[in-house]
């Protein structure tokens, strides 16, 4: 799936200043599969507005705080 | 594996099942002439609804096996059933697939049909094929988006 940017994340820096939160532990607070974590972790798939504003609320953190548009490709 | 990846897999065995049962019993049958007869379009009919039954069993039976194969070798004895928007975005682009390739299928039946002096058994065995392929290559895209991410 071609686009022209990427949705960069903190999730996996967040997860682990969580108690070394695991992906399957986020997954059931936000309502998704571990593989959509992973997708989303490594910027391969770009999460609804709802599923960002969700994950950013179980770490207490703005959405942009969370999810910005990465132009470069990485955190 | 998610749940919706686990289904797929199920459905690409059943789509891969029924494409053996109509290349080597159906198609045979064609070509030799089998359904050339009066109520030959009835016979053909009656041999595809067939599959439609024993096609649902299968599903059913193969989705607890591979249910049972995956909580077996993650030592999981309760798999996640949970189905979200990533499932459903690439359920989406699954059936555009789907409905593509069988869409094709269907105009290259009706321009047989039309211009080609094609007989009614061939068209609707074309048709069939289309929709039959359509929903495999429906499922291979599912399942190279689900190793995509």
């Amino acid at each position: 799936m071609a686009r022209k940017h990427r949705i960069g994340n903190a999730i996996r820096r967040l997860r682990f200043e969580h108690g070394e939160m695991t992906q399957q532990q986020l997954a059931d607070a936000v309502g998704v599969t571990r593989q959509t974590i992973v997708a989303m972790e490594q910027s391969k798939y770009s999460p609804s507005l709802e599923l960002a504003f969700l994950v950013a609320d179980v770490f207490g953190q703005k959405v942009d705080e969370v999810f910005w548009l990465d132009k470069e490709g990485g955190e | 594996m998610s749940f919706e990846d686990r289904s797929n897999l199920v459905m690409i065995l059943i789509n891969l099942a029924m494409a053996v049962y109509f290349g080597f019993w159906i198609l045979p049958e064609v070509f030799s002439g089998g359904y050339a007869g009066a109520d030959g379009l009835t016979q053909w009919a009656q041999a595809v609804l067939l599959v439609i039954p024993i096609a649902i069993v299968a599903t059913i039976v193969l989705t607890i096996l591979v249910t049972i194969g995956y909580a077996i070798a993650t030592q999981n004895a309760k798999p996640s059933e949970v189905v979200d928007e990533r499932d459903r975005a690439i359920g989406v682009l699954g059936l555009r697939i789907n409905l593509v390739v069988a869409g094709v299928g269907f105009l290259l039946a009706l321009i047989g049909l039309a211009f080609l002096g094609w007989t009614a058994i061939v068209v609707l065995n074309l048709t069939f094929l289309g929709f039959m392929a359509g929903g495999l290559a429906g499922d291979v895209t599912k399942f190279v988006l689900y190793r995509q991410g």
